[in-house]
């Protein structure tokens, strides 16, 4: 008798047990983000100040992109789960129907520039024509930017020559001569610039102001089983994105960590980037009519588009706005 | 022209796990020009070791080798003809190119080429097949096309390696009838070597009959035939069974 | 016997196609035939890069591959011929060639970049180096397998060594030449996709339409460029059997 009753207390112990430990554990969450993208650092700070970890997640980096696309691939394998991303891929993903996420907070607007040669004669973009202007990736914010401005100052794309370069290979092919320009998140402009080997020549600002940048998207699938997970994560996000504002040398510190360059380099390019979680829902609108018209995406129903991709709800149940 | 053998010795190095192997030693020998002069012996004695070194394919480690008085150090030296006993023909060379193989050599100009080759063609009965690859001919045919490509070149002295080896005997008849009918018109110095005592005693004036190794010279037997031989005459019986009994005397184990 | 060879892929496609439509096979994983077929028309018509058409892709593509594969046959063949003919020239050489031949071509990328800049002349070093191994070592192949008696014919033939080099080692040699040129080109035409994903400056190339595609996640027109791909290298191939049919008839 009193062997039975000993052996189902620690059955009970032993359930009771696995109970707690599983509770709010389980799988981790796979996050992914962009190289040496000072906009995305709000997923750094959030992992150095662990911001995850109050939330109770766990948390895995299970992919640090080069660009976009390469990201979105990495979603459409079901690799991640959220990721840190810029919005033209993301949009050109969803639009053709390779990866299946929702955006639920916006990561930063702005920070990136056309970079040219420190010593080149050169004054405005209609200087470039005829030279390579090498952009990280097709579809990405920074190719859309660029023919934008392209399309501003009334340039057809074929006057310039376009080129695909990895960002970290963008500033040693200028060095040398073998591109005229790049385009480039931060902080690569600014190292081109405190390494004195080039200059802004337009800054995205000039080109688009305001315009929304990088977001963070959630894996449609993860978004249903796992919505408390999502929302825990946005929140952390918003506690990373206030305190970059709030203590900015401190977030300096981490994107020197993170990006292993200087601190002068990250200050700087800190300077041309905004961080906020405030999602913009023309600035989406923009991006669809412009990767149509482009040609890389063909959306039947633009506004259901925005209405679907963009998920402002987390972001409204914590914050109000 | 004479060809004088002088003291030849030929070693083989041995390597790791052999030991050198001599296969001539002190071979001494006067060949008189203009005569068909078979060398019979044993197999592994060393007779195409001997041809070889003739004709400078081979090194010999000692002795000298006279032609016309002349020393033959390599293959440069002599305008020797050889007929391997595998044909060596050039595959990817028609009948025709195989035997003008050696007018190109020389220079001589593509017309006079192909009138030569034609020629020889014909004597050699492979009309039809003067663009023919080697693959595509018998056994027999391109021993044709060794012994062809050897004698456009009109050497003094031609030396042949069991030619007929590896032919059916009644091909090996016919090939050996051609032989000779083309040796009578020009009476060029050959040196055949076989191990086939019918087919010596059918071709040559003089058959030289080695020992085993190292080889030495243990006769020289005349062939004092008529041409055109009958293979079952008596003279040639009774030379036959001469050398038949020389080499089972050398070897007795050997049948 | 053609027609039967044919069913085999026809019901692969077939089944493919059938679930896909099913929903079995998802679309944004793997594309189904048919949008393949698509996929390949938006690449003839539409281009990737819009405007960047297939047929101008093919043809920057071809042409660095037939650069580098070009070089690969002037380097290849006459070093491997001297090589297969002096056993000294083969002994110093041969620690060089074992060394790099292990080394991916792609590995090499940096490399070239660095020494040709981005553009053609990288992409085709890149191929030069898939292709040039096999061609050199079949090439010293064809060489030293031949059969030691017909140098010893040409010999008693008074051919000097110029004769011998010409009239006997390279027509001799030529079977094992033109494996090591297949071998080379395919391996050649390989590299290229993964040269040209290093960066193209014309803006054109088959490997860099397929990143391209990939960058705007168009997985049926990757799909679709990777048949084309492999049907160009089919054909390349058939082409350099049939030359090789012509020129060794005589095996």
């Amino acid at each position: 008798m009193r062997r039975r009753v000993f052996a189902a207390i620690v059955c009970l112990l032993i359930i009771a047990f696995n109970v707690a430990v599983s509770y709010g554990d389980g799988k981790p969450v796979r996050i992914g983000y962009l190289q040496n993208d000072i906009h995305q650092l709000a997923c750094w700070v959030a992992i150095e100040k662990g911001f995850y970890l109050a939330e109770g997640l766990e948390v895995l980096v299970a992919g640090i992109f080069k660009a976009g696309p390469e990201e979105m691939s990495a979603f459409a394998a079901g690799a991640l789960d959220m990721g840190y991303v810029g919005e033209a891929p993301a949009t050109t993903a969803v639009a053709n129907g390779t990866a299946h996420v929702t955006v639920v907070a916006q990561v930063n607007t702005e920070g990136s520039a056309i970079v040219v040669e420190k010593s080149a004669n050169m004054t405005t973009l209609k200087d470039l024509v005829g030279k390579i202007v090498a952009v990280p990736g097709h579809a990405t914010v920074q190719d859309f930017l660029l023919k934008k401005a392209l399309v501003q100052h009334s340039l057809g794309q074929k006057e310039l020559s376009i080129m695909v370069l990895k960002p970290p290979e963008m500033i040693g092919a200028l060095s040398t001569g073998q591109i005229g320009a790049f385009i480039a998140w931060e902080p690569y402009p600014a190292k081109a610039i405190t390494m004195g080997i080039g200059r802004v020549l337009v800054s995205s600002r000039e080109i688009w102001k305001d315009h929304p940048c990088c977001v963070l998207v959630a894996d449609d699938s993860f978004l249903q089983e796992r919505p408390n997970e999502a929302k825990a994560m946005v929140r952390a996000h918003v506690k990373a994105t206030e305190f970059i504002n709030a203590q900015p040398l401190e977030a300096i510190r981490i994107g020197v960590k993170y990006t292993g360059m200087d601190e002068d380099t990250v200050r700087l390019a800190m300077e041309n980037v905004t961080y906020t979680y405030v999602i913009s829902r023309e600035g989406e609108l923009e991006y669809v009519d412009f990767l149509s018209r482009m040609r890389y995406i063909s959306v039947e129903d633009p506004g259901a588009f925005v209405r679907r991709f963009l998920n402002g709800d987390y972001i409204r149940e914590i914050t109000g706005r | 022209m004479d060809l004088e053998l002088q003291a030849l010795e030929k070693v083989f190095a041995g390597s790791a796990d052999k030991e050198p192997v001599e296969v001539l030693n002190d071979f001494s020998c006067l060949i008189g020009g203009g005569g068909f002069v078979c060398l019979v012996g044993p197999s592994g004695c060393g007779k195409t070791t001997l041809l070889r070194i003739i004709a400078g394919l081979d090194k010999a480690s000692g002795g000298r080798v006279l032609f016309g008085g002349r020393e033959v150090i390599s293959s440069k030296d002599l305008a020797v003809g050889f007929v391997f006993q595998e044909y060596a023909l050039f595959p990817w060379r028609t009948t025709i190119q195989n035997i003008t193989m050696g007018l190109e050599i020389k220079g001589v100009p593509s017309k006079e080429r192909v009138a030569r080759g034609m020629e020889y063609v014909a004597a050699f009965g492979l009309s039809g097949f003067e663009h023919h690859y080697p693959r595509e001919l018998s056994g027999g045919m391109k021993q044709r096309v060794a012994i062809a490509r050897t004698l456009i070149m009109e050497p003094s002295l031609v030396l042949m390696d069991e030619p007929f080896g590896s032919l059916d005997s009644q091909t090996r008849n016919s090939m050996q009838e051609l032989l000779v009918g083309l040796w009578e018109k020009r009476h060029d110095t050959i040196i055949f070597v076989t191990h086939n005592v019918d087919e010596a005693v059918f071709l040559s004036d003089e058959i030289i009959v080695l020992s085993s190794r190292p080889a030495r010279i243990v006769e020289r037997v005349r062939v004092a035939c008529e041409r055109p031989r009958d293979r079952t005459s008596i003279e040639c019986n009774a030379v036959r069974r001469s050398v038949l009994g020389i080499l089972s005397r050398r070897s007795p184990d050997q049948s | 016997m053609k027609s039967r060879s044919c069913l085999a892929p026809l019901a692969v496609l077939a089944i493919w196609q059938a679930l896909s439509a099913a929903g079995v096979i998802p679309a944004n994983l793997l594309p189904s035939p048919w949008m393949i077929v698509k996929g390949l028309r938006d690449l003839i018509i539409v281009g990737m890069p819009p405007e960047h058409l297939l047929h101008n892709h093919i043809i920057y593509s071809l042409l660095r591959v037939l650069a580098g594969f070009l070089a690969a046959c002037a380097v290849g063949m006459p070093l491997g011929l001297v090589m297969g003919w002096s056993k000294m020239v083969r002994d110093m050489v041969s620690p060089f060639v074992e060394i790099l031949r292990p080394v991916p071509p792609l590995a090499w990328i940096p490399i070239a970049i660095l020494w040709f800049g981005i553009g053609m002349k990288s992409a085709a070093f890149i191929i030069f180096l898939g292709a040039f191994f096999p061609i050199l070592l079949n090439t010293i192949l064809g060489v030293t397998s031949l059969n030691p008696i017909l140098l010893e014919a040409a010999r008693t033939l008074r051919a000097r060594e110029r004769d011998i080099f010409l009239k006997v080692l390279l027509p001799g040699a030529i079977p094992s030449i033109f494996v090591g040129v297949r071998i080379g080109m395919g391996i050649g035409w390989m590299t290229l996709v993964a040269a040209e994903f290093t960066g193209v400056k014309e803006g054109y190339g088959l490997g860099y339409m397929i990143m391209t595609a990939r960058d705007i996640q168009r997985s049926d027109e990757i799909l679709a460029g990777m048949l084309v791909i492999g049907v160009i290298g089919l054909f390349i191939n058939f082409c350099l059997r049939v030359l090789e049919a012509r020129f060794v008839r005589w095996q």
